[in-house]
């Protein structure tokens, strides 16, 4: 054999094992999906179930919560739904005027204003939990998915602002400085020309927003006690409480759960690489 | 005049956000971390019973044991899982920058365990490392790793690391997708002068491609190495802290002090000792970042 067909031998051994090392976990979790709890409980390895069922989908969206006792998925899917969208807009929208003050406007204390924005994104969660539980259950504004919102916005704020300053600097200024002269306001050039032309940075700083915020775990089981505002994350922990653990429910909402960051992940798969070079030269 | 404030009215909503939800709670959490709680957060409604004592609860927190074994779990953790997906992240990266049929697809599919939430990525693999059932605990006592089926979450040290492998398979595309296109973004020249003079494939891995990737490669390092060491949902899923505190984590242990153990004021020590870590982190982070960009 030559050197070159090694070589592709050898690619394609590597690719072979990229492959299974990434799939490997998620076939056994779609076929766990469709498994009866005996296939799921037995002792006996096998890949494929004796059994194959729906039940797992049809307890998941049904939820079994008559009595309260199983998680109403589909009400905690809404949650995440809205929190998530609320959140990506709201912080892309009062993100957009930081990072343009940013990018185009010279002030006193800006450099210093900045990399305090990247100190604020490296403050500990967890450091907030106890203190803003505090304040929050003082103003009543627990279990409140707007709340969530809240939190969310603000964890996302500094790295939407990093980001999109660097989107806005990377555009060419002219057309924005011949429109001014025009007599175009400032805030007529951010919305007519800046974002237009860094869409597709917004769009990838949209989808981190919107991934963080679907997965974010933490500040949503402390700081919801209800199913008006547990998100889907909350829910999925849920099913395997009450002194036992549902695997079947707690994997197929799982895999529920994660088909939407997934297709946006790979729908918008050029916008996130993208983003992840702009923010590994730019911070 | 107007034009020196125009800036400042742009920067207003941002920073009144960030300093409401996050600046001011900080400082009330450094507050409660110089008075004595001690289980009891409603005196913080009576001012005559806030009761200061200096930097007490910081003394309580570095003298305990408990402290010390979290903050080295969570070195553990960080250190491992970083580096794993770092070793692994790389070898991806450079297979998927070869040429082969269906190379758009495979860096999809690559993509997808990275999209998983955290929460399901520790659901799933809590399922495969089941005591009884786990198919990764199968596996492990079929090809005679293990002395039949073993509680892998059981055990200290296994569970640790059995969080850590979980932790590993959802995090490497981050860094895989990182290196990646970095080195979508070295010129081939580059690689065929090498060739021309001689350089095999390892001279040319550590003489050219690795040093170009230097930025990428900080950045994607310090990025996740801050993300491991504040690590709680995949632990407070998988084990909450346990078995025996084998994996008690600085974020679990500061959840379960004041959480679940009512101690706010040494809770709110434990974050800040914590925070000073980041910041450490932090500040190489920036000086790195400057030094690239420069």
């Amino acid at each position: 054999m030559n050197r070159n067909k090694l070589q592709t031998v050898f690619v394609y051994l590597g690719v072979l094992a990229v492959l299974v090392f990434t799939l490997a976990p998620i076939v056994l979790l779609v076929v766990a999906t469709f498994s009866s709890d005996n296939d799921l409980n037995s002792k006996t390895l096998h890949f494929m179930p004796d059994q194959w069922t729906h039940k797992n989908y049809i307890n998941v969206f049904l939820g079994k919560a008559s009595d309260g006792s199983l998680p109403p998925f589909l009400k905690a899917l809404e949650n995440s739904l809205i929190i998530s969208l609320s959140t990506t807009l709201l912080s892309l929208f009062i993100g957009m005027f930081a990072a343009y003050a940013y990018a185009r406007f010279r002030f006193r204390g800006q450099q210093k204003l900045l990399v305090s924005i990247l100190g604020f994104r490296m403050v500990p969660e967890i450091v907030l939990l106890i203190p803003l539980y505090v304040m929050l259950a003082r103003m009543g504004m627990i279990n409140e998915r707007s709340t969530l919102v809240m939190i969310y916005t603000t964890f996302n704020l500094p790295f939407v602002i990093w980001m999109l300053q660097g989107y806005f600097r990377s555009i060419p200024r002219s057309l924005e400085e011949s429109a001014l002269m025009d007599g175009v306001s400032h805030l007529g050039v951010l919305f007519r020309f800046a974002i237009p032309l860094s869409l597709p940075g917004i769009i990838a700083a949209a989808i981190f927003v919107f991934l963080i915020s679907w997965d974010e775990f933490m500040f949503a089981t402390i700081f919801t006690s209800t199913y008006d505002a547990k998100t889907i994350t909350v829910a999925i922990s849920e099913f395997s409480k009450r002194g036992m653990i549902d695997f079947g429910m707690q994997i197929t909402g799982g895999f529920l759960a994660s088909l939407p960051p997934i297709i946006l992940a790979l729908f918008f798969q050029k916008y996130i690489i993208n983003g992840l070079t702009e923010g590994s030269e730019k911070g | 005049m107007q034009k020196k404030i125009r800036p400042y009215l742009y920067l207003l909503p941002s920073y009144f956000v960030i300093l409401s939800v996050i600046l001011l709670p900080l400082l009330f959490a450094l507050f409660i971390s110089f008075i004595d709680l001690s289980k009891n957060i409603r005196k913080l409604d009576h001012p005559n019973l806030w009761h200061f004592v200096g930097l007490d609860n910081y003394w309580t927190v570095l003298t305990s044991d408990y402290f010390w074994s979290a903050l080295g779990k969570t070195i553990y953790f960080t250190v491992v899982s970083v580096g794993l997906e770092f070793i692994i992240g790389l070898a991806i990266a450079l297979i998927l920058n070869e040429k082969f049929k269906g190379r758009g697809l495979v860096r999809g599919i690559m993509l997808i365990p990275w999209a998983f939430p955290t929460i399901v990525n520790a659901v799933l693999w809590k399922w495969l490392y089941d005591a009884n059932y786990g198919t990764v605990t199968g596996l492990l006592a079929k090809l005679g790793f293990t002395d039949g089926y073993v509680n892998l979450l059981g055990h200290s040290f296994s569970a640790m690391n059995a969080v850590i492998a979980a932790d590993v398979w959802k995090n490497t595309p981050f860094i895989a997708l990182i290196l990646l296109a970095a080195l979508q973004s070295i010129p081939g020249h580059v690689y065929e002068a090498a060739k021309v003079d001689g350089a095999d494939a390892f001279r040319r891995l550590f003489a050219i491609t690795l040093p170009m990737l230097r930025p990428a490669i900080m950045v994607a390092l310090v990025v996740r190495t801050m993300e491991a060491f504040k690590v709680f949902d995949i632990i407070y899923i998988m084990t909450s802290g346990g078995p025996a505190g084998g994996t008690q984590t600085l974020s679990f242990y500061t959840y379960q002090s004041s959480m679940m153990l009512g101690n706010f004021s040494s809770g709110a020590a434990i974050a800040f000792v914590m925070s000073i870590f980041i910041a450490v982190f932090a500040l190489i982070y920036i000086k790195i970042l400057y030094k690239d960009v420069e």
